[in-house]
């Protein structure tokens, strides 16, 4: 090697060894040093904004994965602070903790109602979007009563209640709605945001009690603040309203014999219509039903009139399933579903002159007609009732 | 020194046997035997394996036989000496004896000390004859082998189960045998100026590129060292890049192998003491190509060297992706997933890199001692290495769960490579990696690649592009990159090696 090369090489080892002496801002974390939120609740308290978030234990859930807190330990631990804003909030709170809470598995934002009604979901979402670190696929639902309650949930099925809120809101109880649909909603003209709407409820049997996080409904929102909810089946004809159909269940009365019928496939169309200067809209859903249970043990489905006489009462329903939707969003003045976005498509020159300015007081009254159509085309593995003696 | 031998003619000065043997070229041999009888005791005083056996053709001129013992066949030296001691008639000249009398395969003629030294030591018995200044060469070799064994580094389920040995006519019998063609060209050097070993470069004449032959050839004439022990001495001196971690030049034990390499127009080196011979041009994708491919059915073949690539990166990459995204991007790793990681790493007291860094070194040290060890003792630290590194390492909370099975996914993906040399580069790599990983996380890692794979993309061997036929391109020669076409689909040689005869199968009439 030639003098000039091994002076190279000298002074880059040197220079690689200082490297390691120098002490830089390195944000190297050790995942012993960090506490990974799973989930976190939003509450108004006062003037200030309460933030709860729910940090799992690894040193009680059991070295070797699965088996869960032994000895009545719970796995996880909830922390609680307050502040003006929500960062601030964090900020209070990290001064408590002896690790380094990270957001970066956050997969359920809680919202307390209270907070929902009086300031508005979207004075939190700078808060849960501005850093990188946050989810934008984070599940985000509204609370009865404190946030804070539902998080502290001892559901016992899963490890943690932000688990099994996850799991749940995901599942076919719930629409599924992350941050990034939210804000898509808030932030386009003739669409307003809907959440779930849960709330913590107890399985009361001596020796088994526990809680459970129960998806009520949803939350209905105008202009980011809520207004009402919607439940029962008028959370059905949202769904179906909805794109985000997913298969459920009903219960019919034929002629004093109950019957349960399952919904498995939906298709809405929905067209605005302008007619003489009024914006109306015609709803048409076609379902696809199948029975599941029959409690007529003589009902002969080879019979055609029957079978049409089933699919009659099931289209009634689902008519009257989106037309207490409708009622509903139209007194919370919510217009979940988009029926702007739809209008602005069909006729944007009227959208943009006429209705586009106030539809938060024109939606409430347009007029809306909804059909339905169903098929029966499944009666399940037999049939006939096995119940029955042949004669 | 040198300038001595340059004179000619005339023995080296002070004591002979403190001459190495290249000083006694050009000094011919005495046409006096006893001249030659001091000369040959002079320089092999003190070496009791040499036999200086003297004896007399009945009715005629004196005569010396020497051999070295051990190294020839010593009944074929009795039936020698036997036809030589009866020899009737009057013309006692060194081409009688040899064209005429010696029941000898090979013979030959010498007038040279230097040559006469060389094919000695080598096993030769040389024959003086008083009044003749030529000697005679007789290849009477023989003496302990080992025989054709399994080859231990390289096996295969499938093909010919046979390797070299450490003799180098053996192994050039063997790939002889595959290839039957005069073509297949054993070119002799000797290098090692005390060694005085035997290398054989060997080469198809007419497939090989012409210049990469010269090129080889120039570079093996240019080593001058005392001796070569083994073809690593001659790799670290042929290879294009000295300083590079990736091996340039191929080592195999397998016959088939070398064979293999002939016909693609590549050239062998095999050394005379040693079963491993050298192939060049090797590249990257030579690191995935194991003989078995070629046996194998073609989709199965394929499926394998996509394994093979997938565990390079393993072997190269996954402590480095533990340790960077577990320290900086802990967002990236499934949310259970890494509630699992935590709870592992809940009571280790060092930091991941520390952790990976003594578990990878513990790895290595078992898999030094495994190999080092008598193997009856092997077996000993296998169970060590499975009960201390696994088992108790994790109990004790010393080493975290996931890192164990991170190590461990590392070794194995390791040993899928079938050459053992791209191995080892492998390996080397993986710790500065691990330590880029710890500063700079996955940028660190990204760094480290691209540093790697612009070396790679740098580096040349014996003139090829390493990354060839990649980058640069060749499309014909792609059939077996990625995938292995089967060999009706193969139908020409890799056109990056040259050019010059391409076809391998003959195109249908």
């Amino acid at each position: 090697m030639t003098k000039s090369k091994c002076w190279r090489v000298f002074s880059i080892t040197v220079c690689m060894g200082l490297l390691l002496v120098l002490t830089g801002c390195w944000d190297r974390r050790e995942i012993n040093d960090v506490a990974f939120v799973l989930a976190s609740a939003i509450d108004k308290e006062g003037d200030n904004i309460r933030v709860s978030v729910l940090i799992p234990l690894p040193g009680n859930m059991g070295s070797t994965g699965g088996g869960g807190g032994s000895g009545g330990q719970k796995p996880f631990a909830i922390k609680t602070e307050t502040g003006k804003t929500v960062r601030e909030a964090v900020s209070k709170l990290q001064f408590r903790l002896p690790r380094h809470l990270f957001f970066g598995h956050r997969r359920v934002i809680i919202i307390g109602e209270q907070l929902a009604r009086e300031e508005g979901v979207s004075t939190i979402f700078d808060a849960v979007t501005r850093t990188p670190e946050n989810r934008l696929t984070a599940f985000i639902a509204i609370s009865e009563g404190k946030a804070q309650d539902v998080l502290n949930a001892d559901t016992r099925l899963e490890r943690f209640s932000a688990e099994s809120m996850r799991e749940l809101l995901q599942s076919e109880a719930s629409v599924r709605i992350t941050l990034k649909d939210v804000i898509g909603k808030i932030i386009s003209i003739g669409e307003d945001a809907f959440f779930p709407y849960i709330e913590k409820v107890k399985t009361k049997i001596k020796g088994q009690e526990s809680e459970d996080v129960l998806i009520e409904g949803f939350v209905m929102t105008h202009n980011g603040k809520m207004t009402g909810t919607i439940k029962g089946n008028a959370a059905i004809g949202l769904r179906l309203l909805n794109h985000s159909f997913r298969k459920y269940d009903e219960t019919f009365n034929d002629e004093g014999n109950f019957m349960t019928i399952a919904i498995t496939e939906a298709q809405i169309s929905i067209k605005p219509v302008m007619k003489n200067g009024e914006l109306s809209f015609r709803i048409h859903s076609m379902v696809k039903a199948s029975v599941n249970e029959d409690r007529n043990l003589d009902r002969n489905y080879d019979d055609y009139e029957t079978r049409q006489r089933i699919e009659k009462i099931v289209a009634e329903r689902v008519v009257d399933n989106i037309k207490l939707a409708i009622e509903s969003m139209q007194k919370s003045n919510c217009d979940a579903v988009g029926f702007g976005l739809q209008a602005y498509r069909a006729y944007p020159q009227a959208w943009t002159n006429q209705y586009r300015r106030d539809w938060g007081t024109i939606f409430p009254k347009i007029e809306f007609e909804v059909t339905a159509k169903a098929n029966l085309f499944r009666l399940g593995m037999s049939s006939k009732n096995l119940g029955r003696k042949e004669q | 020194m040198p300038t001595k031998a340059k004179k000619a003619k005339s023995l080296p000065e002070g004591q002979l046997d403190h001459h190495a043997i290249d000083e006694f070229e050009d000094v011919p041999i005495r046409s006096n035997i006893e001249e030659n009888n001091k000369i040959m005791e002079e320089l092999f005083k003190d070496s009791s394996d040499i036999v200086l056996r003297k004896f007399e053709i009945e009715n005629g001129p004196k005569a010396l036989l020497c051999y070295v013992d051990g190294m020839v066949t010593t009944s074929a030296v009795d039936d020698a000496l036997k036809a030589l001691m009866i020899l009737e008639g009057d013309a006692f000249t060194i081409d009688r004896i040899t064209e005429q009398t010696l029941p000898v395969a090979q013979a030959s003629k010498i007038q040279f000390y230097k040559e006469l030294l060389t094919n000695l030591l080598s096993g030769d018995s040389v024959l003086f004859v008083d009044g003749q200044d030529t000697a005679v060469c007789l290849g009477l070799r023989g003496g302990i082998r080992r025989s054709v064994a399994e080859p231990e580094t390289e096996t295969v389920v499938r093909g010919p189960r046979e390797g070299f040995n450490e003799h180098l006519r053996t192994n050039t019998s063997l790939v002889r045998s595959k290839i039957k063609s005069p073509r297949l060209k054993l070119k002799s050097f000797v290098i090692g100026t005390e060694t005085n070993t035997n290398v054989i470069l060997a080469y198809m004449a007419g497939i090989v590129d012409p210049r990469l032959l010269e090129e080889v050839e120039n570079r093996l004439s240019d080593i001058k060292i005392d001796g070569i022990l083994e073809s690593g001495y001659i790799e670290e001196f042929i290879q294009d890049q000295g300083y590079s971690p990736f091996p340039q030049v191929q080592t195999t034990e397998r016959p088939d192998t070398v064979a293999a390499a002939l016909l693609e127009g590549r050239v062998a080196v095999m050394v005379d003491g040693t079963p491993f011979a050298l192939i060049a041009p090797f590249g990257f994708w030579q690191w995935l190509q194991a003989s078995e491919d070629y046996y194998e059915r073609f989709m199965a073949a394929t499926l394998l060297r996509w394994l093979r690539l997938a565990s390079l990166f393993i072997a190269l990459l996954s402590p480095g992706l533990y340790i960077a995204v577990s320290t900086y991007h802990p967002e990236m790793i499934p949310t259970n997933l890494l509630l699992s990681i935590a709870a592992s790493r809940e009571a280790i007291p060092f930091p991941a890199v520390v952790e990976a860094l003594i578990m990878e070194l513990a790895f290595e040290a078992l898999r030094e001692a495994g190999i080092r060890l008598p193997r009856i003792v092997g077996q000993a630290v296998s169970i060590l290495g499975a009960l201390v590194v696994g088992q108790a390492a994790v109990q004790a909370g010393i080493v975290s769960a996931a890192m164990v099975i991170v190590v461990s996914m590392t070794g194995i993906a390791s040993f899928t490579l079938p050459r053992y040399n791209a191995a080892i580069s492998i390996r080397l790599l993986r710790f500065p990696i691990m330590l880029l990983a710890s500063i700079f996380g996955l940028l660190g890692i990204m760094i480290g690649v691209m540093v790697i794979v612009g070396h790679l993309s740098k580096i040349t061997t014996f003139g090829v592009p390493y990354l060839a036929p990649v980058t640069p391109v060749e499309l014909s020669d792609l059939k077996d990159v990625m995938v292995r076409a089967p060999w009706w689909k193969m139908n020409k040689r890799p056109k990056y090696l040259g050019n010059n005869n391409v076809r391998r199968q003959r195109p249908q009439s």
